[in-house]
């Protein structure tokens, strides 16, 4: 099992007058090579599951196991370094450095692992290639269009060779069309094994055939999955 | 290359390139920092400078100094006092000295008349053309460049002063001290010990104080103590006293004028905490995504740590090497007036900055330091936060 969650909850501010209960009692599994998605009205608590599965901070209470290590007990510090190993983020906003060129945003993940310039690079070069916006390397991300953004956003969450894929409606600011090939792009890591976890109310991902499985949220709560 | 270091050149990359992005900012906080250790600098490297020419030309004053006292002032002494010195072991020599004030008319300030018995061949080293006087021929005088300038000879070898009861006295130069001793020599004129008496009718009897040499350097506060207890109405001032003196004088001045600065260096560490905890949220959104990308609060802050160091190392190079040309080229002249204090005839003195380890450590400490924990400890704040922030 990649990722495994029982009996989770989230609250937040806990014990203040502005206590948030984000998740309750959520349970899912999601195994090796599979792709899910997260489905829900805003406010229903997939980017509050995703977060916890992203290593981003651990459940209030319940057990979450990624990639085999148990997180409900692990200080910040460790947190971080399981993410940095077993994640790969790619968000709604894309959360790109806007100062900094599509190369080095692209590089960031590497420089705290003690990379050189030359092999970071190298490895930047050949994810946007692939992608098909190494033409833009050395464009401000600032200076570039959306669709060209995303690509940018999935070779960064990419370039540590992560696992695990998490998406935070991916496809929120894209046109069908770009929608369609970033589904393409899914498809391929898919191919490859990475296990995907997405979270979106947009039907074109939601009835995707590389989405193995649908969980629906309300309120905190899942209601129901279907394949 | 080592990971470690690899990771620490990564984050030291990122750090300047942050500065270069917001390089608008930073130049102007570089310049005013830069501004604030070229002050402090100025002053700690004056102050070097000062004291040391105290230092050089104290060397060639007398190593104890004895003056009558009567009712709390200066009164002549008795040439015969020095007899009674001579039974005490360990003093060399002992040389009345007549000395006094000539009032100038034209800077409105004293010029120092003072007259020895013999001449020190040391004070030759002191000069910067001519000779000391012969002491035989009556009138000859060596000038410190404050009176050059005032009398302004303009190449003539003789001038003339009034005496206090309106007759005149004719002086011839021989020589000129060094623009280097400026500090003790600039208001003075040296000649023999008979012509000072000439010029200020002061008897054989009597002179204005008494110069003791002693056998052994080593015992000079011994004899002086010794010279108190035999002479009891006299006051005996050191050359190590004299030394005290000037560089507490200096200290204080010192001090008072860094005391000024101070209100700016506030000022500055104010503008610094304001800059630094007044992170924007485009800078609170950057760490939020560097965190969720796998940086640690460490990496983020060594990233800050950097910026900051680089900027005050800069400034810290910039302010310093200003304070030294501010010294070594323009003599010091922003601090002058607070540092030369009160004499008339300021002296020109040609200055050379003393840069001592410690100055440049106590500049580091009231600048440096505060910059670095002002910038560093409101990054560690910011980097403390979820990372989650940036996924809202």
């Amino acid at each position: 099992m990649m990722i495994s969650i029982h009996n989770v909850y989230k609250t937040y501010n806990q014990g203040l007058t502005n206590e948030v209960a984000a998740l309750h009692d959520i349970n899912l599994d999601v195994q090796r090579n599979e792709v899910i998605c997260l489905k829900g009205p805003s406010g229903s608590g997939k980017s509050t599951l995703l977060s916890i599965i992203g290593c981003v901070f651990p459940p209030t209470s319940g057990a979450a196991q990624v990639a085999g290590k148990k997180l409900s007990r692990l200080p910040d510090r460790f947190l971080t370094l399981h993410r940095r190993e077993y994640i790969g983020f790619i968000f709604q906003q894309f959360n790109l450095l806007p100062q900094l060129t599509v190369l080095d945003n692209v590089m960031l993940p590497l420089m705290v692992l003690g990379y050189s310039l030359e092999v970071r690079c190298e490895k930047a070069v050949v994810l946007l290639e692939r992608l098909g916006v190494d033409h833009r390397r050395h464009f401000l991300v600032s200076q570039i269009s959306g669709g060209e953004l995303q690509r940018v956003a999935i070779a960064r969450a990419l370039i540590n060779d992560p696992p695990i894929i998490l998406a935070d409606e991916p496809t929120a600011h894209l046109d069908q069309k770009l929608s369609e090939r970033f589904l393409g792009f899914m498809e391929e890591f898919k191919q490859e094994g990475k296990t995907i976890v997405m979270t979106s109310h947009d039907p074109l991902v939601v009835e995707h055939p590389c989405v193995d499985r649908v969980v629906e949220m309300m309120d905190g709560r899942t209601r129901s999955s279907c394949s | 290359m080592n990971t470690g270091l690899e990771k620490q050149r990564n984050l030291l990359d990122y750090g300047l390139m942050s500065l270069w992005r917001r390089k608008t900012k930073n130049l102007s906080v570089l310049l005013v920092f830069a501004l604030v250790i070229f002050l402090m600098s100025s002053f700690q490297f004056l102050t070097g400078a000062l004291t040391d020419v105290a230092q050089q030309a104290l060397r060639l004053a007398p190593e104890i100094t004895v003056q009558r006292m009567v009712a709390g002032r200066q009164e002549q002494i008795p040439v015969s006092y020095g007899d009674t010195l001579q039974e005490i072991f360990g003093i060399r020599r002992v040389e009345p000295r007549v000395w006094g004030y000539h009032f100038s008319t034209t800077t409105g300030g004293n010029i120092t008349l003072l007259g020895v018995s013999s001449f020190d061949p040391r004070l030759e080293t002191a000069l910067l053309q001519g000779r000391l006087p012969n002491g035989s021929t009556a009138g000859e005088v060596v000038l410190g460049q404050g009176v050059v300038r005032d009398l302004d000879l303009q190449g003539r070898r003789k001038f003339s002063f009034f005496r206090p009861e309106l007759t005149q006295k004719t002086f011839t130069v021989t020589g000129e001290f060094k623009p280097e001793s400026e500090l003790l020599t600039a208001d003075l004129m040296v000649m023999s010990i008979a012509d000072t008496r000439d010029f200020f009718h002061i008897s054989d009897t009597y002179a204005t104080d008494l110069l003791v040499t002693v056998a052994n350097p080593a015992e000079i506060e011994t004899i002086a103590r010794k010279i108190a207890e035999l002479l009891p109405d006299t006051r005996v001032v050191t050359r190590p006293q004299i030394q005290k003196t000037y560089n507490v004088v200096f200290g204080w001045r010192s001090g008072f004028g860094s005391v000024c600065l101070l209100t700016g260096l506030a000022a500055f560490i104010i503008l610094a905490w304001d800059k630094a905890s007044g992170m924007t949220p485009e800078e609170k959104r950057e760490i939020g995504i560097l965190k969720l990308l796998g940086w640690q609060t460490s990496d983020v802050l060594a990233v800050r740590f950097y910026e900051s160091f680089a900027v005050s190392f800069l400034a810290l190079l910039l302010g310093c090497t200003l304070g030294y040309v501010h010294i070594a080229f323009f003599d010091g002249a922003l601090f002058r007036p607070v540092m030369f204090g009160w004499s008339v005839i300021t002296p020109h003195l040609h200055l050379v900055p003393v840069v001592r380890f410690g100055d440049v450590l106590l500049v580091i400490c009231f600048t440096v330091l505060p910059y670095l924990a002002v910038t560093v400890i409101p990054a560690w704040r910011a980097a403390s936060v979820p990372p989650d922030s940036a996924m809202r």
